[in-house]
């Protein structure tokens, strides 16, 4: 139960993370541009995405023997958590700056206004969305995958991607408005932190090594990297410098 | 062309974006992995979590620590 729900949960939060990003790219180019040739492109990216999850999930979870698998993916995984996890540190220590959706739409949208359009189909909208859509959802791809090939348990994992696009795409639904007041940088440090764990775990399990408790060690990992990651945010935090953003307090 | 580069460099980012970093990473998972072939015992496994833990500490800190530094202006950094 606690794997599934690990599982679910790092699905779904990393989706909804990378979703809110190509929300931000689709309200854009339909509230400048109409909303038929967006809603195109993000239908044919997400067509795409689901044919390379699919094949390339269904092929490797079949020929790749589980001790290589988990060891593989799970560097992978490890090497993409904790990419997410530093530079969340780095954002909630005031080192870098907080990501701001409202200022991307808007940047965005001044460059879709001064495009021209044709008549017919709009393929500067289609395009702009298909592009958005695919490469934000490329990362949101790859943690679908990763978790559920780890955990052999793709649909679950695909299942806390697709509640999250569908949660994430509801919420633009609504507001009509890009979703800036999101805590982004502390759901990148939750996804990071147990993407890390996760990683850790498989990784090692794959170099043979038998942790015990078995799925039970995720949360001592989780806590490891959690203390670490506190531990650096105070650290910069006290560093000279300018005040860190308040604005999202994570971490 | 360009779309299959953005593609591609995406890809690449989504695991690595300071190279060295991930050479750190994927060093301590090499000597784990040598280590764990010879001896099995759980302690390995915490052996390379802290590792990967103080590896991130350490470069988090020092990349914080100077960019926070290079965000103050000159003067004051200098005081």
């Amino acid at each position: 139960v606690y794997g599934d729900l690990v599982t679910f949960g790092a699905s779904f939060l990393g989706s909804a993370v990378e979703s809110v990003e190509a929300l931000t790219i689709v309200l854009a180019v339909g509230l400048t541009r109409g909303w038929r040739a967006p809603l195109y492109g993000t239908v044919a990216a997400l067509a795409v995405l689901a044919v390379l999850v699919l094949t390339l999930g269904g092929l490797i979870t079949s020929t790749v023997p589980e001790g290589t698998l988990k060891l593989v993916i799970g560097s992978l995984i490890l090497l993409f958590g904790l990419r997410w996890l530093h530079r969340a540190i780095l954002r909630s220590g005031g080192a870098i700056a907080m990501n701001d959706e409202a200022a991307k739409f808007n940047a965005r949208v001044q460059e879709l206004r001064v495009a021209g359009r044709r008549a017919g189909l709009d393929w500067i909208g289609f395009v702009i969305a298909f592009k958005g859509v695919f490469l934000e959802g490329l990362e949101v791809a790859f943690i679908v995958f990763a978790v559920g090939a780890s955990s052999r348990s793709l649909p679950l994992a695909a299942a806390g991607g697709l509640v999250a696009m569908a949660v994430v795409a509801s919420a633009g639904v609504l507001v009509h408005r890009p979703l800036a007041r999101v805590p982004e940088n502390t759901l990148k440090f939750a996804v990071g932190l147990i993407l890390a764990s996760l990683g850790t775990f498989w990784a090692t399990e794959g170099m043979g090594i038998r942790w015990p408790g078995d799925f039970l060690s995720i949360f001592v990992l989780a806590a490891l990297f959690l203390i670490t990651s506190r531990v650096a945010v105070a650290i910069i935090r006290g560093a000279p410098g300018p005040a860190p953003a308040l604005r999202e307090d994570a971490g | 062309m360009t779309f299959l580069r953005s593609a591609v460099s995406r890809v690449v980012k989504l695991f690595v974006t300071d190279w060295s970093q991930a050479l750190g990473i994927v060093v301590i998972l090499l000597v784990g992995f040598l280590a764990a072939r010879r001896v099995s015992d759980p302690a390995v496994g915490f052996v390379i979590a802290g590792a990967l833990g103080l590896h991130l500490g350490l470069r988090v800190v020092v990349e914080g620590r100077r960019r926070r530094r290079s965000l103050l202006p000159e003067s004051l950094y200098k005081t």
